[in-house]
């Protein structure tokens, strides 16, 4: 029997997220295991439709009153029923903030293994071996799932860009009862406030991390007003208030793709690329070598930011006077 | 209330990696180490939990002898008691196998809330929490920002969602909180603190204390060594002291990419 990976995806204001379909792109690239989708939710006929276009043999949709809105409860209830069913060996998701908040409690409670926020996979000797970071984003390490199932493994926001399959799947709905399940009370959900500051219009954007450290923040600024940019900076900054909340780039910030971006200071943690990865050129500067904010960058210069702020923002102004 | 802290002890930020000999993991020795930077955040909501509804706090970590210095900075924080699971053999152990240890070590204590972080520095799993709860039959918030006891024992909490929607839920305790960083102030040990760290109450547990064999904690997940990243990048680095590097980068900003 072939090997079958179960794909959950998610879904918000009657959209498919984009990171549900890169986890279809995953399970189609291992050779000869069966895709079963599942989607959850009440009144998700048009999202499971989509959802099957992306591929596999079959689209799930659980429909429930109860999964009118998400919440861990319901949503690991209603899964771990159909992984009863459909004993899939793999099962994946996104690694969403939704994700990071029902996926492990799912692996615990169908007693599986769990790799969470995974770069790669490969199937070496029946295994999905999986790549991830550990230690701040610094080092990779692979790692192999024990056991004969389920593996959970949930993969980071952009490391299998979405390729459509060319071939749909066929739809089917499911209605469990989960009338007996307790979720909770849900008072609201907003978009979380928006500042004064928009960086999505700016030109260059000179963003400062935590290695600028906290005094001497002042450097980043001075750095944007040689080159004319809007500053921004990664979480650190913000937490500590060196800098407003709302110059915060990222995936809880702001998404920004200007023509210039220089990051300072910032090691390139995931939740900060996918907050500027579009940019058209990116500088960065890092006192180590080993940098992720490096794989990402066009231009990189290794050094002490203190010394080499102060010598750019005299190199912008000597070029100005030119 | 009765409330729980997590805290793990991690590689301290901007340290030196090295890589062990036998390439499996980090080298540890000469390493500084800290707290956890969410689980700083988490001391501090735990805290300020107590302040606000009284009750006590009781910190928790599992990790080698190292882990009583970041206890004793939680307990000089103002946290009451400590448990401390002692072993060495869960450094690279997976989630879930971490949070049945770290429940079955508190399991019997009644508590009414548990703090921990959203994601640890080293490991980095954003799943101990959760596994957690599932241990303790317990409910659960991930990427906390906020949190205040409400009417009927229950926990106002905000937390993050995707694309930047905050969601605000009555959860009922007892409850597992996953606490995101920058969302308190966290204080500083007074002086006082500091010097009645040392008196208060402190358990040390090992493996064995907690019934389980060599065979029950053996990791679902196997690690397969680290490595530093392969620089896949087509960056071009540019060398030379500060200052010839700078003015080369300005040329390049200028006439190669054009984006100055
Ligand atoms: C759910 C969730 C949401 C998140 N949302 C966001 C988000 O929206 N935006 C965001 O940015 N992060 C976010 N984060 C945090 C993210 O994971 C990282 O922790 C954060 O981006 C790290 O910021 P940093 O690079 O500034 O700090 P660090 O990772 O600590 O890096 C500091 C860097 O500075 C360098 N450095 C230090 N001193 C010097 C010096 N003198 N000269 C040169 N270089 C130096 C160091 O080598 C290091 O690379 C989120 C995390 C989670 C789990
Ligand atoms: N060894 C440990 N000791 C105490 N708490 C831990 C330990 N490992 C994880 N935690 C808690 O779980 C949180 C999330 O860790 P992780 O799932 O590894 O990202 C951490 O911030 C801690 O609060």
């Amino acid at each position: 029997m072939a090997n079958r990976i179960l794909v959950i995806a998610e879904h918000r204001d009657g959209n498919l997220k984009l990171i549900s379909k890169e986890a279809m792109t995953m399970a189609h690239g291992l050779d000869g295991w069966e895709v079963v989708s599942v989607v959850l939710g009440s009144g998700v006929d048009a999202i499971a439709a989509d959802l099957a276009t992306w591929g596999g043999t079959r689209t799930i949709a659980i429909e429930s009153p109860k999964l009118a809105q998400y919440t861990p409860e319901a949503y690991v209830a209603a899964l771990s029923e159909l992984i009863e069913d459909l004993k899939p060996t793999a099962i994946v998701t996104g690694h969403s903030y939704q994700a990071i908040d029902f996926f492990p409690r799912l692996a615990a409670a169908v007693d599986g293994a769990l790799i969470p926020d995974v770069t790669s996979v490969a199937e070496v000797d029946g295994k999905l071996r999986c790549a991830r970071k550990v230690i701040n984003g610094k080092l990779e390490t692979h790692c192999d799932p024990v056991g004969d199932g389920p593996w959970l493994i949930s993969l980071q926001q952009g490391a299998f860009p979405a390729q459509s399959p060319g071939a749909t799947a066929d739809v089917e709905t499911r209605n469990p009862d989960l009338s007996q399940v307790v979720t909770r009370e849900i008072v609201s959900i907003e978009a979380a406030e928006a500042g004064e500051v928009d960086l999505t219009a700016a030109d260059i954007i000179v963003a400062g991390g935590r290695g600028v450290g906290g005094e001497k923040f002042k450097v980043v600024f001075d750095l944007a007003d040689a080159m004319g940019a809007a500053v921004g900076a990664s979480r650190p900054p913000c937490d500590s208030e060196w800098v407003e909340h709302e110059r915060q780039i990222g995936s809880s910030g702001q998404v920004v793709a200007p023509k210039l971006y220089v990051a300072v200071g910032i090691s390139g943690a995931i939740q900060h690329l996918v907050g500027m990865r579009g940019s058209q050129c990116i500088v960065a500067i890092n006192k180590d070598p080993n940098a992720a904010i490096f794989q990402e960058a066009t231009y990189g210069i290794v050094g002490d930011l203190h010394e080499v702020v102060p010598a750019l923002i005299e190199a912008v102004n000597e070029a100005k006077e030119s | 209330m009765k409330i729980l802290c997590c805290v793990k002890q991690v590689p301290e930020k901007d340290a030196r990696l090295r890589i062990a000999e036998d390439g499996s993991w980090i080298q540890e020795e000469g390493l500084s180490f800290a707290i956890s930077e969410c689980d700083r955040y988490g001391v501090e909501a735990a805290l300020r939990l107590k302040e606000s509804t009284g009750g006590d706090v009781t910190v928790v970590s599992l990790g080698g002898d190292r882990a009583t210095k970041g206890i004793k900075e939680a307990l000089a924080m103002g946290a009451d008691r400590a448990i401390h699971v002692n072993t060495d053999d869960l450094m690279m152990a997976d989630a879930l196998t971490i949070a049945k240890v770290l429940a079955a070590a508190v399991k019997d204590e009644g508590f009414d809330v548990v703090v921990a972080g959203q994601q640890s520095d080293d490991l980095g799993y954003n799943a101990v929490g959760p596994a957690l709860a599932h241990h303790l039959n317990m409910s659960h918030v991930q990427i906390v920002l906020s949190l205040e006891a409400v009417d009927g024992g229950k926990l106002r909490v905000r937390h993050e969602l995707d694309n930047n929607l905050i969601e605000t839920v009555d959860v009922p305790t007892p409850v597992v909180l996953g606490v995101q960083t920058g969302i308190n102030d966290v204080r500083y040990a007074s002086l006082k603190g500091i010097m009645g760290a040392a008196s208060k109450p402190q358990v040390k547990k090992t493996l064995e204390d907690l019934g389980f064999s060599a065979a029950d904690v053996a990791s679902r997940v196997q690690m397969q060594g680290v490595a530093f990243p392969e620089r896949s990048s087509q960056a071009e680095m540019i060398e030379g002291d500060p200052a010839q590097a700078a003015r080369t980068l300005v040329m390049k900003l200028k006439t190669e990419a054009k984006v100055l």
